[in-house]
């Protein structure tokens, strides 16, 4: 059974392309046939994410307006089997695209993929709207920052408007340290405010931000913390249960010295 | 989306109706009252809500009246002058005169090139319909036309042309848009820019040939014997070609077409496109997307001081850098290279008189 998720945030910089990219490529290392739609019209990054700017020969705008065929302007990934990316157009705005326009291009591909992950612009005006239009479930990821938790109750209100009652959570960018010193909202925080399910729970990791620079997620590199909880988020979104990532800080060896010590 | 334009025409009160089309406004006028008369209405309706049509862009269609030079002139001043619309094009629409320069295509929609041979004055407008959107595939459109000023002269652009066009269709309309052939547009300055056909479209057939799905890698394996064909579409482009002379760097979101030759002092970034009938010579560094030869012409060349490009495309061979030399799109080679075709492969070479030592490299097929 095929699902259209939108991964959105409300608010800018929390990771929406990011995350779209690393959990489509999980999902389809996982076995699935996965379709990426960067739906951030005039501002595309998912393909520059995924190091597919280069493919690119016609776009969402192009399917939209009937130029070309739809399985002509999917991009198939270079690294993962059964992911392909249907690229935003660069030089047209938002508008150029209906929600009506959207959930039929959704509702195709549904067709051929099982899992239609849709990459979300920042705002909630008309890009958001085109965005959620065929969503099915919806993935509103936040930061542990207040801006960024208020503006997830407000996509989420804005969600449940268009009646989209399936979204779960992802929090993304935490630091276990900060939030073990009081320093950063920690995950009950969040939930207390947003009361809605939590889907993942995704760690800082440096690794990111090379990896997003080199155009390759960062769920294919076995070393990132922040690629391992993608893979476990991706299989949460296909059903299953799996435990979260503990995200204790690893003491440090003065700490264990002295706890052997018996000074602790 | 034209079919009912008629009834349409008869149906609407006062002889001007308003459309909004996926281009923008569509202004259909009356084309059995007194011409001053329907323009007088038109004023009277855009007096109604001048702050909503300020700035629109909008086509008109004249339908089957015969437009003189003054007429359209005047019909410029309320538009362009009066009421700040930009004018993208002009539909007419003369059944009974399609044997000349007009024919229907497969797909229902049909595009029209009137000569200037006929109309005396006007130095051509070609307008079109938008073909039926399930047999655009595999041709590419001019999404959105500029009234083009051309050192004074007026000419319009207008619709979309199609690859299925014949050979002799198209080269009419070429003669008729394209003169003066030896003249040459400069802009150097945003607001000129804009009324020339940056982020706008040039009214000219331009197609890529791809066939099967990007994601296989676009292998061009539609066929060589049609790519020859299609070549065949502009036999005299070569004699008749303008060049745009770009003094400005393109950003990304960008985009100019120009039926010619596209000459850009300034960089082309990447996310930035620069597609052309002709040649593409960047006179910076090319980074972005350049598509030369867009009607098929196999011999267009992209020259650039630095050329390092997402993605080249020559009439329809689109290749993209090697992934090896992705890594030169950071660090350029430190002088001006040309791509073109040869074999039915992109290939990169160093410009003529460059110091570059001789080798040349080649580029992978999309």
């Amino acid at each position: 059974m095929a699902e259209t998720i939108v991964i959105t945030s409300g608010k800018g910089g929390v990771g929406k392309t990011t995350s779209v990219a690393n959990l489509g490529s999980a999902l389809a290392m996982l076995g699935k046939k996965v379709a990426m739609v960067d739906a951030d019209i005039g501002l595309r990054n998912l393909d520059l994410v995924m190091g597919l700017e280069n493919r690119i020969v016609y776009d969402l705008v192009d399917v939209a307006e009937g130029y070309c065929k739809l399985r002509q302007a999917l991009v198939r990934d270079k690294r993962v089997d059964g992911l392909f990316l249907l690229p935003a157009a660069q030089t047209r705005d938002k508008t150029a695209v209906s929600p009506d326009q959207m959930k039929s291009l959704c509702d195709e591909l549904k067709e051929e993929f099982d899992y239609v992950l849709v990459d979300s612009p920042a705002g909630i005006e008309q890009g958001f709207r085109n965005a959620a239009a065929g969503a099915d479930r919806a993935i509103v990821i936040t930061t542990p920052e207040l801006s960024a938790v208020r503006d997830a109750d407000r996509v989420i209100a804005l969600l449940e408007s268009m009646e989209i009652y399936d979204h779960k959570l992802l929090i993304n960018r935490i630091r276990p340290l900060m939030v073990k010193k009081g320093d950063m909202l920690d995950i009950d925080d969040v939930l207390e405010q947003l009361a809605i399910d939590l889907i993942g729970v995704i760690p800082e990791d440096e690794m990111i931000i090379v990896t997003t620079n080199r155009g390759e997620p960062a769920v294919l590199n076995n070393h990132s913390k922040a690629g391992q909880a993608y893979r476990n988020t991706a299989r949460r979104i296909m059903g299953e249960e799996v435990p979260f990532l503990s995200l204790d800080v690893p003491e440090g060896l003065l700490t264990r010295l002295k706890r052997a010590m018996g000074f602790k | 989306m034209f079919h009912s334009q008629t009834e349409y025409r008869r149906r609407m009160t006062g002889g001007v109706g308003f459309r909004g089309s996926r281009d923008g406004l569509l202004i259909v006028l009356d084309d059995t009252e007194d011409f001053e008369l329907v323009l007088e209405k038109l004023r009277e309706r855009l007096n109604e809500a001048p702050q909503f049509f300020y700035g629109a862009e909008v086509t008109v269609d004249v339908g089957k009246r015969e437009m003189s030079r003054e007429d359209l002139l005047k019909m410029r001043m309320i538009l362009s002058s009066e009421f700040g619309l930009r004018l993208l094009g002009i539909i007419d629409d003369h059944e009974g005169e399609r044997s000349g320069g007009v024919m229907p295509f497969t797909g229902g929609g049909a595009l029209q090139v009137n000569g200037g041979s006929r109309r005396k004055g006007r130095k051509g407008i070609l307008t079109g319909e938008t073909p039926n959107v399930t047999e655009m595939i595999g041709s590419m459109n001019s999404r959105k036309d500029e009234g083009l000023r051309f050192k004074g002269k007026t000419i319009l652009c207008s619709g979309t042309c199609h690859d299925r066009m014949k050979t002799e269709d198209y080269a009419g309309g070429t003669t008729s848009v394209m003169s003066p052939a030896t003249e040459s547009a400069v802009i150097d300055g945003e607001d000129q820019a804009e009324g020339f056909g940056i982020t706008g479209r040039d009214g000219f057939a331009c197609e890529r040939d791809v066939g099967g799905e990007a994601s296989e890698g676009l292998r061009l394996r539609k066929g060589a014997p049609e790519r020859t064909q299609r070549r065949q579409l502009l036999p005299k482009v070569e004699e008749m070609r303008r060049t745009l002379l770009l003094k400005k760097t393109l950003r990304s979101g960008q985009s100019v077409r120009y039926n010619g030759n596209v000459v850009v002092f300034g960089n082309v970034n990447p996310g930035a496109e620069v597609v052309a009938t002709g040649d593409i010579i960047v006179a910076g560094s090319l980074k972005g997307v350049a598509h030369a030869g867009a009607c098929g012409d196999e011999s267009a060349i992209i020259a650039a001081f630095s050329l390092a490009p997402t993605q080249l495309r020559i009439a329809g061979f689109l290749a993209r850098p090697p992934e090896a030399e992705v890594s030169r799109r950071n660090a350029a080679p430190g002088c001006p290279e040309m791509a073109k075709v040869k074999d039915g492969l992109i290939v990169i070479e160093a410009c003529p008189g460059s110091f570059k030592e001789e080798g040349k490299s080649v580029w992978q097929r999309l």
